[in-house]
């Protein structure tokens, strides 16, 4: 267990585990928390995606899950926050999330999150293989880095793409880490994993367009033209999402 | 942005944003919250009003209340569906964020905070009528500051009071202010917009009954024919209490 430990971010207070990192009570006039407990998607807040041969499992022991299907078709599975933009990152969001690989992703499957601007729109999702969402701030994970598992980094405003960018981090599958990105300043969004900043010699620009309004997206997803062996699987444990101002 | 500020009130601890004064953290028992985010009402804790031509919505972090003009009874908005879950004797406090975004006209009313009174469409208005038994509550109406001036009520089966100006400065459209109801004490019951204490030469008195219990409402609402209008936009809502 780790100990209870608070930080001043910007001018808010935060307390957070002193031993994984996860913030476990931000300060924040504008918070969402979703620990998925319970055995059912709060379908007030999220979309649930289960496309084709894809496969979401509804939460159970505080996770849910989704994988891929071996199937040559486009599928994909797992949660956005149904189109309602909600989240504006000049207004210094974070959004954080615990996740971890359960199956590396191989060939063009792609383990997305984070916040996009973009409406879900089916078969076209993939930021990894192909640039295909306009606005958002993903980590990731493809085949192409660490065999699928290095996290990768992704962002694009619609005026600077900051193409994809290693954290160096490499995790083992079912190891459970902390993601965080942190919006407080939109000229230079941070990324870390487990407490510790990530790709910190990239600067990730978010503030083309002012007041862009975004929400979550956590998927595993492929296009159609993928083989029949291209698998995938992610677990999510939870995501909390807050805002420095209204 | 605002730093994170801390106050006791009474003995309690809470957190608030030091630019809006809105409560981010109050550290009670009883902690009710609806930042109203997805695009669904939690109909879990709420019950949609929806009489006559106007609506109740929800989107991008907003609950939106509008009141249309056709010449009916119109009421609109969210209620506890009347679980009377907040003891006024234990020192529930109310608030929310919330801008006029139409300010009211004629016969419409837009009104917010806590009443005893179970919900009968209809009859739930406080400033054109007084409809209600025992409420505290902020409220708009054409008659103080053309809609754009908060005013304040309370009743009580001992006490009510007049319609009280909260005499700040006419609202902005559209603008957002962070409203509250502390009734730490009953018999003298305090209200705040953006932190700053209204109507302090008023004593709201709900002290008459102890341990009445009361639920949050957000409306708008007419009664009969008038084409009043009137659109009200909330952010947030949070209800605490002292004790259980």
């Amino acid at each position: 267990m780790g100990a209870t430990k608070s930080k001043w971010r910007g001018d808010q207070l935060a307390f957070f585990d002193g031993a994984t990192y996860e913030t476990v009570e931000p300060f924040a006039p504008t918070l969402f928390y979703d620990d998925f407990l319970g055995t059912a998607i709060n379908g007030d807040f999220w979309t649930t995606l289960d496309l084709n041969s894809a496969t979401f499992t509804v939460p159970a022991a505080s996770y849910w899950k989704s994988s891929i299907g071996a199937v040559a078709e486009n599928s994909a599975a797992g949660l956005y926050g149904k189109n309602d933009k909600s989240w504006n990152i000049d207004k210094g969001l974070i959004f954080e999330c615990r996740m971890a690989v359960h199956t590396a992703p191989t060939l063009l499957c792609e383990i997305g999150f984070g916040v996009m601007n973009d409406s879900y729109g089916a078969g076209s999702q993939s930021f990894l293989n192909a640039d295909e969402v306009a606005k958002y701030a993903f980590f990731g994970f493809y085949a192409t880095a660490g065999a699928g598992l290095t996290a990768v980094i992704r962002t694009d405003d619609a005026g600077v793409d900051s193409g994809i960018i290693s954290t160096a981090t490499s995790v083992v599958l079912n190891a459970w880490h902390v993601y965080r990105m942190d919006f407080t300043e939109s000229s230079s969004v941070k990324f870390y994993i487990d407490g510790a900043r990530v790709a910190a010699s990239t600067t990730f620009k978010a503030n083309t367009t002012a007041n862009l309004m975004v929400q979550p997206w956590l998927c595993i997803y492929k296009a159609s033209d993928v083989g029949a062996v291209t698998v995938g699987e992610m677990y999510v444990d939870y995501v909390r999402m807050w805002q420095a101002t209204r | 942005m605002g730093s994170t500020r801390s106050k006791w009130r009474a003995n309690q601890l809470a957190f608030y944003d030091g630019t809006t004064q809105e409560t981010v953290k109050p550290i009670a028992p009883i902690v009710f919250y609806d930042d109203f985010l997805g695009t669904t009402t939690n109909t879990d804790c709420w019950t949609v009003i929806d009489v006559g031509a106007g609506s109740t919505g929800q989107a991008v972090s907003v609950l939106t209340i509008t009141q249309n003009v056709a010449g009916a009874t119109d009421e609109n908005g969210v209620y506890a569906k009347n679980d009377k879950a907040f003891n006024l004797s234990k020192g529930p406090i109310f608030e929310c964020g919330m801008a006029v975004s139409v300010a009211p006209t004629l016969g419409t009313e837009i009104i917010f905070g806590l009443m005893k009174d179970s919900l009968t469409p209809g009859a739930g208005r406080i400033l054109v009528a007084d409809e209600l038994l025992v409420y505290a509550m902020f409220g708009f109406y054409t008659t103080v500051g053309a809609g754009l001036i908060p005013v304040i009520r309370t009743k009580d089966a001992g006490a009510t009071s007049a319609i009280t100006s909260t005499a700040v400065t006419a609202f902005s459209l559209n603008a957002y202010h962070v409203f509250r109801i502390d009734c730490t004490t009953p018999a003298d019951i305090k209200f705040y917009v953006d932190g700053v204490g209204v109507a302090t030469g008023t004593t709201f008195n709900v002290s008459n009954a102890a341990n009445v219990m009361v639920q949050p409402i957000l409306t708008a609402q007419k009664v009969g024919a008038n084409a009043g209008l009137g659109i009200a936009l909330f952010d947030y809502v949070k209800v605490w209490q002292a004790t259980r």
